[in-house]
């Protein structure tokens, strides 16, 4: 049972807005998953249902075969953890390293333990020089890797991220390429919400494409960004190397640009 | 004719040890487009905040150095005439609305209303921008309650309706959904063929490279480089600065690499598509 | 798209109810007066009258129901909650009961009605005030009497940020929640949320104020030009200023009564 499981779960909201419809959706252990789509598709709102912040109103979500119906978020986040989009809604201490501290605090960690799992995941995310310093006084992208190391040292199964590429440079993206590179290493589970095509080509293997509130496709990224059906239904491009590829006519599935070239070479070969 | 021009000029925020700006000189001509981009952290918004006069005077802080923009000092200039001639547009689509209006169009004339503009011209010209772009639909909504996307767009219009001559840009994108985002570059598109002074700064820099004239590259709070897009953009070693080049110029060092040459390195995935159809490709062995 | 709406921009703002009309310095004006009255009056008959008065004319308005449904709860909780204080512990020859330091006499639930009708009839003329008088409208005539743009936008954006804080605090409860941090539950729980829920809170509630500044510092807000106003309001009339008036004099005329009794 490692496993997060949407079992034909639907959410609406309080007012009435129907926001997922009957989605179904399994993601273990160890895997990465990047769900695309549009504004409003409704990603948010069905990562928000893998943690127990919003409870189907139809339908079942279990994560690791418990119901998350029967338990707390804050239970359930010991399990699958989430960044929020903006660290700001999430940062409090006095600094970076009392905030990555804070949870495995909470949960009652010998002094050691809490220490070890600091330095850690900040050198995972790069920021061990910022540790004594105010989270105010670094740069914001920056602050959003001080989230993402808060949640991780809590040791979660799963970890759920909310546009993690939003706003970061170049150093940024290849940090969280290596992060999800390590995190797959301990079997940590990931889902990305993510914009960009990019990031999602180069660092999922399975892409979830939604729109207006369900899931229409789940498979591997290949098979998504080649499918000109559904990146018209969900509103989404492939990736910039990929548009130029299908434009000269080398075929709809290239990714990068080491695919690009290897194809280039087949088809301009002598 | 340089319109702003900056020597040499140095800025400290307050209670901070570094500056945020180092010995940054360059001037910047009217009706061009500049994109700005650079690592995270390296300096751009403060460049905003300095060609938008918040700094020194909104922002306190140490500013060395001396800058002019239409020859006026900037120390000395007068920022609520400045703010009628430079509108300023930023990530955050949430606060640039003012909240103290109950519908779009109101909004958008809120601008209006603070530069004495005659009401039956400040109807017209609501009109027209909304039409212009493209948010007629939403002129009697309640601006509190648009999406991240739609305020963005509202933004615009409400600093496009008071007829500003030069935009300073600021990321106005990174919050946005790619249907957004692109609702986004229509609009500074528009702006480019009006003939506007544009300042962005942007992360995608592959929108950068359709549209800028020039680019400026900081780091570190150091201006890098400043010089025509194309050359600025085809530039390998800025990827080691942690700054990302546009697809296009990805992939022809990738078939370079590979001893496949294209006439000239492409910096759009349109002129890219255009050298590769042509068929115009060289090969080396190697 | 049909421009037809922007037509009731030209003229005057103008709902056709008398009541709501009024330009909100006769509103805040005849409030004051209505709503002090009792206090000089100093009687409970004359308070509760005022507070039928108010109820009648938020009818008139036309808002009876908004009107009610928030003074309904002041009228039970303060209503209420005074009375029962005043009747209790106020002192008073003509006792009617006595419990338990309890003392009830007619002195005591005399002074507990007149307690209560001052109460209920200025918080009714607040209320009614508040309810028949948009806050535009209200920020836009305090300009037209000379306030600053800047005050009037003050004002009318801390309404705003009430509502923005509400949705703010609404996030970072689920973003605290969703990293472990329990909020339901017990007293003790709850209250070790308490920092992690009110530190972002604040922190971004400064923030965006600093670029919610700069934001309306583009649109101009200190252009150093006379502003223009996209909707106005009727030129106050005649009939108006005559009724505030006379509103006035007697109120003028029963503070005086009042003083003249006083040193008598």
């Amino acid at each position: 049972m490692n496993q997060i499981e949407l079992r034909n779960a639907s959410f609406q909201y309080p007012n009435g807005f129907l926001a997922n419809d009957d989605l179904n959706l399994i993601v273990k252990r160890g895997e990465r998953v990047a769900i695309v789509g549009q504004n409003g598709a409704g990603k948010t709102t069905a990562v928000k249902m893998m943690n127990g912040l919003h409870k189907p109103c139809k339908g079942d979500v279990l994560v690791e075969g418990r119901n998350t119906k029967d338990y707390t978020t804050a239970q359930i986040a010991r399990q699958v953890g989430y960044v929020f989009q903006n660290p700001d809604d999430q940062i409090f201490n006095q600094t970076v390293y009392a905030e990555i501290a804070y949870m495995p605090k909470y949960y009652k960690m010998a002094e050691k333990e809490v220490d070890k799992r600091v330095k850690e995941v900040a050198e995972l995310l790069e920021i061990e020089t910022y540790l004594k310093m105010n989270p105010f006084e670094i740069p914001y992208v920056t602050r959003k890797f001080v989230t993402i190391a808060a949640i991780l040292a809590t040791k979660p199964q799963y970890i759920i991220l909310d546009e993690p590429t939003a706003g970061q440079d170049l150093t940024g993206i290849k940090v969280l390429t290596r992060v999800l590179e390590e995190l797959e290493k301990i079997e940590i589970g990931v889902v990305t919400i993510t914009h960009d095509m990019e990031f999602a080509a180069n660092n999922f293997e399975r892409v979830v494409a939604m729109a207006n509130k369900k899931i229409i496709k789940d498979g591997n990224v290949r098979d998504i960004f080649s499918d000109d059906d559904i990146l018209r239904q969900s509103k989404i491009k492939r990736p910039g190397i990929g548009q130029i590829a299908d434009s000269i006519g080398l075929g709809k599935d290239i990714l990068n640009a080491r695919e690009f070239v290897k194809r280039y070479k087949e088809v301009t070969a002598p | 004719m340089a319109y702003i021009e900056l020597n040499e000029v140095t800025y400290t925020y307050p209670l901070m040890k570094e500056p945020a700006l180092q010995n940054i000189s360059c001037s910047l001509e009217l009706g061009k487009f500049y994109g700005v981009i650079g690592e995270n952290a390296g300096g751009k918004t403060t460049f905003c905040n300095l060609l938008r006069g918040l700094i020194p005077h909104f922002y306190n802080g140490k500013l060395l150095g001396d800058m002019t923009i239409n020859g006026e000092d900037i120390r000395k200039i007068d920022v609520d005439i400045l703010s009628t001639k430079m509108g300023y547009i930023f990530q955050n689509p949430f606060t640039q609305i003012s909240g103290v209006r109950k519908t779009v169009f109101e909004e958008i004339a809120l601008g209006l209303e603070n530069l004495g503009v005659p009401k039956a011209q400040m109807i017209e010209k609501v009109i027209e921008v909304a039409k212009l772009l493209k948010i007629e639909e939403l002129l009697l909504n309640d601006p509190n309650r648009l999406s991240g996307g739609q305020r963005q767009r509202v933004a615009f219009a409400s600093i496009i309706a008071m007829d500003s001559d030069i935009f300073v840009i600021d990321e106005p994108t990174s919050q946005l959904d790619p249907e957004g985002t692109e609702r986004i570059f229509e609009i500074i598109h528009m702006l480019k063929e009006q003939g506007k002074t544009i300042i962005l700064v942007e992360h995608k820099v592959d929108l950068i490279a359709e549209y800028a004239d020039e680019v400026l590259v900081f780091q570190k709070g150091r201006l890098l480089k400043k010089g025509d897009a194309r050359t600025v953009l085809s530039d390998l070693e800025l990827l080691e600065h942690g700054t990302m080049l546009p697809q296009a110029v990805i992939l022809e060092r990738e078939l370079r690499l590979n001893g496949i040459v294209l006439p000239k390195v492409p910096v759009t995935t349109e002129e890219c598509i255009d050298l590769l159809r042509k068929g115009d490709v060289g090969y080396e062995s190697n | 798209m049909d421009y037809d709406f922007t037509k009731q921009y030209m003229n005057p703002k103008r709902t056709g109810n008398v009541i709501r009309d009024l330009n909100p310095m006769s509103k805040v004006n005849l409030m004051l007066v209505l709503g002090l009255s009792p206090f000089i009056v100093q009687n409970y008959y004359y308070g509760f009258g005022m507070v039928i008065l108010f109820v009648l004319f938020s009818a008139a308005a036309g808002c009876f129901r908004s009107f009610f449904s928030l003074y309904w709860k002041v009228l039970l909780l303060f209503g209420v909650f005074l009375f029962v204080v005043k009747a209790a512990f106020a002192p008073g020859e003509h006792v009617l009961f006595r419990l338990w330091g309890i003392c009830v006499s007619t002195e005591s639930i005399q002074s507990g009605l007149n307690i209560v009708s001052l109460v209920l009839a200025f918080s009714g003329a607040f209320i009614l005030f508040v309810k028949t008088t948009p806050m535009d409208e209200f920020t836009y005539a305090l300009e037209k009497k000379g306030v600053s743009h800047m005050v009037s936008f003050v004002i009318l954006s801390s309404f705003q940020t009430i509502t923005d804080l509400k949705q703010n605090a609404q996030v970072i409860m689920e973003s605290q929640k969703a990293r472990g941090i329990e909020t339901e539950g017990n007293l003790l729980k709850r209250a070790k949320a308490y920092i992690p829920v009110m530190g972002p809170l604040v922190l971004n509630a400064i923030s965006s104020t600093e670029e919610k500044s700069i934001a309306m510092d583009a649109r101009a807000f200190s252009a150093p030009v006379a502003h223009t106003f996209l909707s106005e309001l009727p030129e106050v009339s005649i009939g108006e200023k005559a009724v505030v008036i006379l509103f006035d004099l007697a109120f003028v005329g029963l503070v005086t009564g009042r003083i003249v009794l006083w040193l008598i």
